[in-house]
């Protein structure tokens, strides 16, 4: 868990942070967005002391982060940004391994969890004695995050880990990344200012704008309640939309039914606003549910579409 | 992985290939002199010669014990330079260096003769001096060109001062160190030339008594030599510093140091 309370980080005469308290709930992951230079990766730094805070406090776990020395603290938290900044001297391997190394693994033990990662990212085999020179951007941005990962920390500081790919590579590292994050379930703190980006991946997000954090909620709370007219203009006109992308047809669909040989069909797994998108194009206001075989299983339609919103998800 | 697998292994053997020529010279100086001295007057009998071998072991020594040192001295500095703290200290070693560089060896060499004697002590210092300069140079060129977000990521992930110096800005300016270093040692191998002049053996005899007796065969048995260590030298630096070689030696360096 991660409790920022009132700190403050000045640039000579501009406040780059200022009186900023957020929590970041055990195993959530929270989205700092904001326009560029509102301070949200200083905010990113000031936790793993990249950055000193002058005011406040940071807990981590409870334990004021001013406790440890900074080295100590950093190998305790991953952390990966923008431009990866893999090493470009050393393989994948030796990148996965720099923090248990720095943490004195043995050798086996390391070996052994590099693979894991490897594994994990699905760039095994031959990936682990390239250099990063050799990796497109898709790989490198994997091997950042499986870097971030490697001593098992329990906190993630991610500044726009995926900010230098293109879209499409972009949302398909995303999906990656929210299938790790179900299984490992870290606390982690993630900046970008692509509210996309924000809507797919925040259990919460929290709103920056000139070094003030505007509002913190979960996703489907920034539309219902804004703070103020800056989050909604910054959050966009469609970004009902895409709060629907957050949600599959799986979750608010009507089980059973006869199943109307007319309607269009629809995956299970796919979310609300290709359903949505689907009944446009079709001009239907129902469709069929089906399993990933093809066999109907229920059915979901405009009501239970624009019920989604009003449901916490 | 395949680019140019053959061109590091031609490199070095051309540097063999000059080596070898350079010692076949060194030994068998008379071959040289029985070539040139049909073609040029030669004068040489008048002159006490000291054996070619032992000019080329004091040009050797001379040069070479020469580099080292500037090379600990400049990379030293220059890492100290590179500390926060240092700010101003790395300003003042730019400068100086630059300002040195105008300033010739053979006036260092002038200089410290009425300081410190005749011979091999003033030579080594001028040369020890004049060799900082390019390793000091790119040394801090070469730490400053590591690029900025892999510093932040070494901070980031707990490394230390040292550990960020050690396992990631060193290698990284590694082939630009290289680069410096080469140029430092090729200075030392022909500026030790001049040491002949205030006494401190080398090369440079056979060619300041040939200048003086006015016998071009005797010219040329300092020179060619000398010139064919230079190339030697130029040719060994440039092939470490060859892509595959210098990655492989900032694996290696990686691996040694971590």
């Amino acid at each position: 868990m991660i409790q920022v309370r009132g700190v403050t980080k000045h640039y000579g005469e501009l406040a780059a942070v200022e009186r900023a308290s957020l929590e970041v709930a055990e195993g959530s992951l929270c989205v700092l967005i904001g326009p560029s230079g509102c301070g949200k990766s200083t905010l990113l730094r000031l936790i793993n002391r990249l950055v000193e805070a002058e005011e406040g406090e940071i807990l981590i776990d409870g334990r004021d982060n001013r406790l440890s020395r900074p080295e100590e603290l950093r190998r305790s938290i991953g952390y990966s940004i923008q431009s990866v900044g893999l090493f470009p001297h050393l393989t994948v391997f030796e990148n996965i391994a720099t923090v248990p190394r720095l943490l004195r693994w043995g050798e086996r033990r390391i070996a052994e969890r590099v693979e894991e990662l490897l594994a994990m990212i699905g760039l095994e085999g031959r990936y682990r004695s390239k250099f990063p020179a050799e990796l497109s951007g898709g790989e490198a941005q994997r091997v950042g995050v499986a870097r971030a990962l490697a001593a098992d920390p329990p906190l993630l500081l991610m500044d726009e880990p995926f900010g230098s790919v293109d879209p499409l590579n972009r949302v398909r590292l995303q999906s990656e990344f929210l299938l790790i994050q179900k299984r490992l379930a870290k606390t982690v703190l993630f900046v970008t200012h692509d509210v996309d980006e924000a809507v797919r991946l925040g259990d919460s997000i929290a709103v920056m704008r000139a070094g003030r954090i505007l509002q913190a909620a979960p996703p489907a709370e920034l539309i219902r309640s804004p703070s103020g007219p800056f989050v909604t203009d910054f959050l966009g006109s469609e970004y009902g939309l895409k709060l629907l992308g957050r949600c599959p047809v799986s979750q608010l669909m009507v089980r059973g039914g006869p199943a109307d040989p007319l309607r269009p069909r629809v995956s299970a797994e796919v979310s609300l606003k290709e359903a949505l998108s689907l009944m446009i194009a079709r001009g239907a206001e129902r469709l069929t549910v089906e399993e990933g075989g093809g066999k109907p299983i229920g059915s979901i339609g405009l009501a239970e579409v624009l019920r989604a919103l009003k449901e916490p998800s | 992985m395949k680019r140019g697998p053959r061109a590091p292994w031609r490199a070095w053997a051309v540097t063999v290939l000059l080596a070898a020529l350079f010692l076949f010279l060194v030994l068998r100086s008379d071959w040289l002199e029985s070539l040139a001295s049909p073609l040029l007057a030669a004068k040489g009998v008048l002159v006490q010669r000291t054996p070619l071998y032992v000019l080329a072991a004091q040009h050797l020594v001379l040069a070479g014990t020469t580099s080292l040192l500037s090379l600990l001295a400049a990379m030293g500095l220059g890492i100290l330079a590179s500390f926060p703290f240092a700010l101003e200290l790395k300003a003042l070693m730019i400068r100086l260096s630059s300002l040195a560089e105008t300033f010739p060896s053979v006036a260092i060499l002038a200089l410290s003769v009425p300081f410190i004697g005749y011979g091999f002590k003033p030579t080594f210092l001028a040369l020890f001096l004049y060799g900082i300069l390019p390793v000091l140079r790119n040394t801090i060129v070469g730490l400053e060109s590591v690029p900025a977000e892999v510093v932040e990521a070494a901070r980031g992930m707990g490394m230390g001062r040292w550990q960020r110096l050690r396992r990631v800005e060193l290698p990284l300016a590694f082939p630009v160190i290289l680069a410096g270093i080469r140029v430092s040692v090729i200075i030392n191998i022909s500026a030790a030339t001049m040491g002949a002049t205030v006494g401190a053996g080398g090369f440079g005899v056979p060619i300041v008594s040939g200048l003086r007796s006015q016998d071009p065969v005797l010219i040329l048995r300092g020179a060619v030599p000398v010139a064919l260590l230079a190339v030697v030298a130029d040719s060994a630096f440039r092939s470490l510093e060859r892509f595959r070689a210098a990655r492989r030696i900032r694996k290696a360096a990686g691996r040694f140091l971590a």
